[in-house]
């Protein structure tokens, strides 16, 4: 909830965005399967079902979904995992408005080429 | 009272900082040691002093003797930290040791190899993440030097001064496995209820510095 808080507040004050919230893996891959979102923004520790195991069933859905994980996870295996599983940026926390809009700035340019 | 301790909000954003604090100590381990950490989502829980020992055992479900590594803490917010695994982890996690640099001989006794793999794991874990924790609330904490103990009684850990029956007590818990050989451990940082307003002072704080970066 905190972290969704957060991130949900620096999206907001970047652009006029509907955003779509889910709390933990499982959630957030039948979101994503239903919603269709143009960017996911992923936590990588989250109950019933992690990070790992959602962005690769993302991924196997749609795989150019745009995925940023966000984790306080920051081992190198860790992020070289989030890596070969498809994502596109990997944001240790904690979370701050500047990662988040950077991201945003990002995942925004591979949309518009 | 244990209900109005903390607001929803406050439960989660103490464990979002217990899982910011636990990721960058198991980034620092895993620098030291060649090894995968797999992490879990942390767990706020307020107990009565009395349900305390059974809240820990209920969490950790292992088998036999515990090996704890223990670790006090005063200042802005006293308690102790225990880091717990099952009896005899330290020899299943010696492989990662290249001997040379961790300073674990060999020519110790084979039972004490296994405390010695355990505290050397304990100190970096327990060090970097309550560092990193009392450093994202902005709480200034003196640390006292860890132990060792094997056993299953959790009470001795409890100063009776400090966990008084009239207290309640504030767990931080989280859980991890060493993903190549599946030995699980747990850390769980301990305070009572007195601790609440400097938790509460420094989640203000925790908010307030991340909306200004």
């Amino acid at each position: 909830m905190a972290a969704r808080m957060m991130i949900t507040g620096f999206i907001q004050k970047y652009g006029d965005y509907e955003i779509i919230e889910a709390a933990n893996g499982k959630e957030a891959v039948e979101q994503f399967r239903s919603n269709a979102p143009d960017f996911t923004f992923l936590d990588l520790t989250m109950p019933v079902m992690d990070g790992f195991e959602a962005l690769k069933l993302i991924k196997e859905s749609d795989r150019k979904a745009l995925v940023a994980v966000l984790s306080a996870d920051a081992q190198q295996k860790a992020i070289e995992r989030v890596k070969e599983l498809g994502a596109m940026l990997f944001i240790e926390k904690p979370v701050t408005e500047k990662k988040i809009h950077s991201a945003l700035d990002k995942l925004k340019a591979v949309v518009s080429k | 009272m244990k209900q109005e301790i903390f607001t929803p909000l406050e439960i989660d954003t103490l464990q979002e900082t217990l899982n910011i604090a636990f990721g960058a100590a198991s980034a620092e381990l895993a620098e030291v040691i060649d090894i995968f950490i797999a992490l879990d989502t942390p767990r706020l829980n307020v107990s009565t002093v009395g349900q305390l020992e059974s809240y820990i055992l209920d969490q950790i479900n292992l088998p036999a003797n515990y090996a704890i590594v223990e670790q006090h803490f005063s200042g802005g917010v006293t308690g102790v930290t225990l880091l717990i695994f099952p009896e005899g982890a330290g020899l299943e996690l010696l492989s990662y040791f290249n001997k040379s640099e961790s300073g674990i001989p060999l020519t110790i006794p084979l039972e004490n190899i296994d405390k010695e793999a355990l505290m050397e794991i304990g100190n970096i874990l327990i060090g970097a993440c309550m560092s990193k924790l009392y450093e994202l609330l902005d709480i200034n904490i003196k640390f006292y030097p860890p132990r060792i103990t094997v056993t299953r009684d959790f009470k001795q850990f409890f100063d009776e001064e400090f966990f008084e029956e009239t207290h309640y007590a504030i767990t931080l818990k989280t859980n991890f496995k060493f993903e190549d050989n599946d030995v699980t451990g747990h850390l769980f940082i301990i305070t009572n209820d007195e601790s609440s307003s400097s938790f509460k002072e420094g989640l203000n704080k925790f908010w307030e510095s991340i909306n200004e970066r």
